[in-house]
């Protein structure tokens, strides 16, 4: 065991000291070959204290990132090497909980403009679904983009009060669950500069309530089109769910995206956070972005307890300073989630006072900043029509 | 299904029998060529030059026409530059191969022509004008080539851009035309719609041929008054969506279709469904049975939104039997066909302004090669094949918006 210290020390700013800390397991996993996986994620559980503790006759809820239509690729790479969370690490969290004697295990996503079920939406990214379905028992997967299969959407209140929303709406599977796992892509993001663990869970909001067809008073019955009610700010969700607390904030989403993504995660709380960056791809979250985008693979897997330690610590494995603000990379443009997210108290980003466990992140770290600073100091490559 | 001329409609400006010139050496050996007297001259040296000529209100016997779309990108009604989405997510798509593919099912021996001359006051780009001619030929069909009203009088005064589309649109009908063979295998296809596609059944049915093309559901229309004995072979699922009662003769069909394994999707006038309920729960607009191996979803409403039941069919047979995956092709169409010789051909559309730059396709079958290849190029460089147990995924490069593959068992 190590602390950051090492790399905190190259870093000027400390964080408020009242935002809770808690440990972060970092471990280098070359392959997506399940044996490997299986060990890896083990043994990284079990410098977290052990996933039995967390799990055992639990229900237990799984974000991951399928994040647009699983009809676009980055080149011709597939989907899970570059911007959807591998289906193998989902199977071997499945895998690894289901051993640990969860009760339950419900794979949730809200997947591009679709009610149709997930199991039609990934294999279309040619997955298999048994795979993940048969990686322990009773595993589900349930499509949060809409109603699903609740009776009702249920109301998620923001503790702090909220930034943004004071409370959302959302499929009854992220109320009744036990515990609530995100499992992410290490990527940047053209929005909010990163997305880890905690930007995950903006796919937590039903399009049919915050999508750009929501219905105006009632839920659409389903979802259609993306999430620009959040982004721009253009509209208010549908009137059955809270609306944003002052609608004279910024239209923008660079301000606006960040802090929905804390009153989620505040009103949703994370037990447990994997950021996967076992392959991943630079220049942003998917291939629409229009940036230089490369598939790469750092190798690397980040997990903790808590989303703003895990998320700080995978940042600094991208080189990035886990305490910059607006105008620092990579919250060039955007303000910075964590940030925000310690300061309402949901944890610290300070690595002084992160405890990391595992690979050190020296050793482990794949650098986003520099290659994000080479493409953006050279111009953009000739690019053709992606559809 | 026969294709074994390439038509043109004569613009009716071109009064001089030397623009007949222009034909030669290109595979366009049928004109539809109007009554003025003026043109006359015109008519007479076409059939000395062994062309086929007709007039346009009265085709000979063979030939099936269908008033089509200008096949493309869809733009909003408004005449905005917005566009307007399809069943898929991406932007709505006019093709003219549903049409085709049920012109064909009503009269096997006919060729089938598309009528979709340009919109008026259209400019179509050379790569819309490929669009057009390959949305029919894709389908087994012939776009009768039609010029718009400022390109016909810029080729007739030889300008020289002009000149160029001319060519391009010559060289797309001399592929087709040497790939005519292609228009008669065999279409493969998961789904068959069964209806008399006629009187209070037309609308919806063919409605709902041209919207499972677009959901890229591959199907094959069923008249139900002539269907052979062997005639659901190698589909997953059926769909009945019209608003009679089948007759014994066709219930019994399909029953044993279901029986054996499939699935049928069908209005409540089918009547009565034996079987026992599904035990993978209720689905909210269809009552599920189970009927030997098969399954039989019974729409608890009168259809009334073809949509609706498109994007109920492709959950229904499911996704993992997709018989063509696209990825990075934006909007896009196939036709998948077998020859006899355990030799398939898939036709990929893709409908922008411009083809896609790194698409991957993943064609369901068995085979052990596959050649590219284009208007332009024979055998396309630079096609990369990964070849998995039960299909093959093609990378493509930067392709213009018609490939066919050709591929080997």
């Amino acid at each position: 065991m190590h602390t950051g210290a090492a790399v905190a020390a190259c870093l000027p700013k400390s964080a408020p000291a009242a935002a809770p800390a808690a440990p972060v397991s970092v471990a280098r996993c070359q392959t997506y070959n399940p044996s490997e996986l299986l060990s890896v994620m083990q043994k990284m559980f079990d410098q977290l204290g052990g996933i039995e503790r967390l799990v055992r006759n639990k229900t237990v809820a799984i974000k991951i990132n399928l994040t647009g239509a699983p009809t676009y690729r980055v080149g011709y790479l597939p989907l899970e090497d570059t911007h959807y969370t591998h289906p193998h690490v989902i199977a071997a969290a499945a895998n690894l909980m289901g051993r640990a004697g969860a009760r339950r295990i419900r794979v949730l996503e809200s997947p591009w403009s679709t009610a149709a079920p997930i199991e039609e939406y990934i294999l279309q990214a040619n997955w298999e679904p048994r795979d993940i379905l048969n990686a322990a028992p009773r595993v589900e997967f349930e499509n949060t983009n809409w109603l699903g299969n609740g009776k009702k959407y249920s109301r998620m209140i923001v503790p702090h009060g909220g930034l943004m929303f004071p409370a959302f709406d959302l499929n009854h599977s992220y109320e009744e669950c036990d515990v609530f796992v995100s499992i992410a892509k290490m990527k940047e993001h053209a929005t909010a500069g990163i997305t880890l663990s905690m930007k995950n869970c903006f796919g937590l909001t039903p399009c049919t309530i915050y999508g750009t067809g929501a219905g105006v008073d009632e839920p659409s019955l389903v979802p259609k089109g993306g999430r620009n009610l959040i982004h721009a700010g253009d509209r208010q969700p549908s009137k059955s769910a809270p609306p944003e607390k002052d609608p004279t904030t910024p239209r923008e989403d660079t301000w606006r995206v960040p802090r929905t993504v804390v009153d989620l995660v505040s009103a949703r709380p994370i037990h447990l956070a994997i950021v996967e960056g076992i392959k991943t791809m630079t220049g942003g979250e998917g291939p629409w972005i229009p940036e230089e985008l490369t598939g790469v693979a750092p190798g690397v897997m980040v997990a903790g307890t808590n989303p703003v330690t895990t998320d700080a610590v995978a940042m600094a494995v991208m080189g990035f300073d886990p305490m910059a603000d607006r105008g620092t990379p990579p919250f060039e443009s955007c303000d910075s989630t964590l940030g925000l997210a310690e300061g309402v108290g949901l944890g610290t980003r300070d690595l002084n006072r992160i405890e990391v466990i595992g690979t050190p992140i020296a050793q482990a770290r794949f650098d986003f900043a520099s290659i994000r600073k080479r493409r953006r100091n050279s111009p953009p490559p000739p690019m053709g029509i992606r559809g | 299904m026969e294709a074994q001329w390439t038509p043109m409609r004569w613009p009716n400006a071109w009064k001089d029998p030397g623009a007949l010139s222009l034909l030669q050496g290109t595979a366009i050996d049928y004109l539809l060529i109007g009554k003025d007297q003026d043109l006359a001259p015109v008519r007479d040296r076409a059939r000395q030059m062994g062309i086929h000529v007709a007039d346009p209100e009265a085709l000979p016997s063979g030939i099936s026409i269908i008033k089509g779309e200008w096949p493309g990108v869809k733009m909003s009604r408004g005449g905005g530059a917005e566009l307007t989405a399809g069943p898929t997510g991406v932007p709505w798509v006019d093709s003219n191969g549903w049409a085709i593919r049920l012109a064909a099912a009503l009269d096997p021996g006919a060729a089938v022509w598309v009528d979709a001359p340009p919109p008026d006051n259209a400019r179509p780009s050379a790569a819309s004008y490929l669009v057009a001619m390959a949305d029919s030929a894709a389908y087994g069909g012939r776009w009768i080539l039609s010029l718009d009203n400022q390109l016909s009088p810029a080729i007739a005064a030889q300008r020289p851009e002009a000149l160029a589309a001319w060519k391009k649109m010559a060289a797309a009908a001399a592929f087709f035309s040497a790939h005519q063979s292609w228009s008669g295998y065999a279409p493969r296809a998961l789904v068959g719609v069964v209806s008399d596609f006629s009187g209070p059944n037309e609308f919806f049915s063919r409605e709902l041929l041209n919207l499972l093309g677009r959901a890229g559901l591959h199907y094959i229309a069923l008249p139900k008054t002539r269907l052979a004995p062997d005639a659901f072979g190698g589909l997953r699922a059926l769909i009945y969506p019209d608003s009679d009662a089948p007759s014994a003769n066709l219930r019994n069909h399909v029953t044993s279709f279901v029986q054996a394994g499939g699935l049928l999707v069908a209005a409540p006038r089918w009547g009565d469904v034996p079987g026992t309920p599904s035990k993978s729960g209720e689905d909210p607009r269809y009552a599920i049975r189970t009927l030997g191996r098969g399954r039989i979803a019974l729409a608890k409403a009168d259809p009334d939104d073809p949509y609706l039941w498109t994007n109920d069919a492709a959950l229904l047979v499911s996704h993992r039997y997709d018989l063509v995956r696209f990825w990075n092709g934006g909007a896009t169409g196939s036709f998948y066909t077998m020859a006899p010789e355990k030799h398939a051909v898939v036709h990929l559309l893709f409908y922008a302004n411009r083809g896609p730059d790194s698409a991957s396709v993943r064609i369901a079958g068995r085979y052990r090669t596959v050649t590219a290849s284009t208007v332009e190029h024979p055998q396309l460089p630079k096609v990369e094949a990964e070849f998995q147990s039960e299909a093959v995924e093609v990378h493509l490069p930067q392709v213009p918006q018609y490939v066919a593959l050709e591929l080997e068992t």
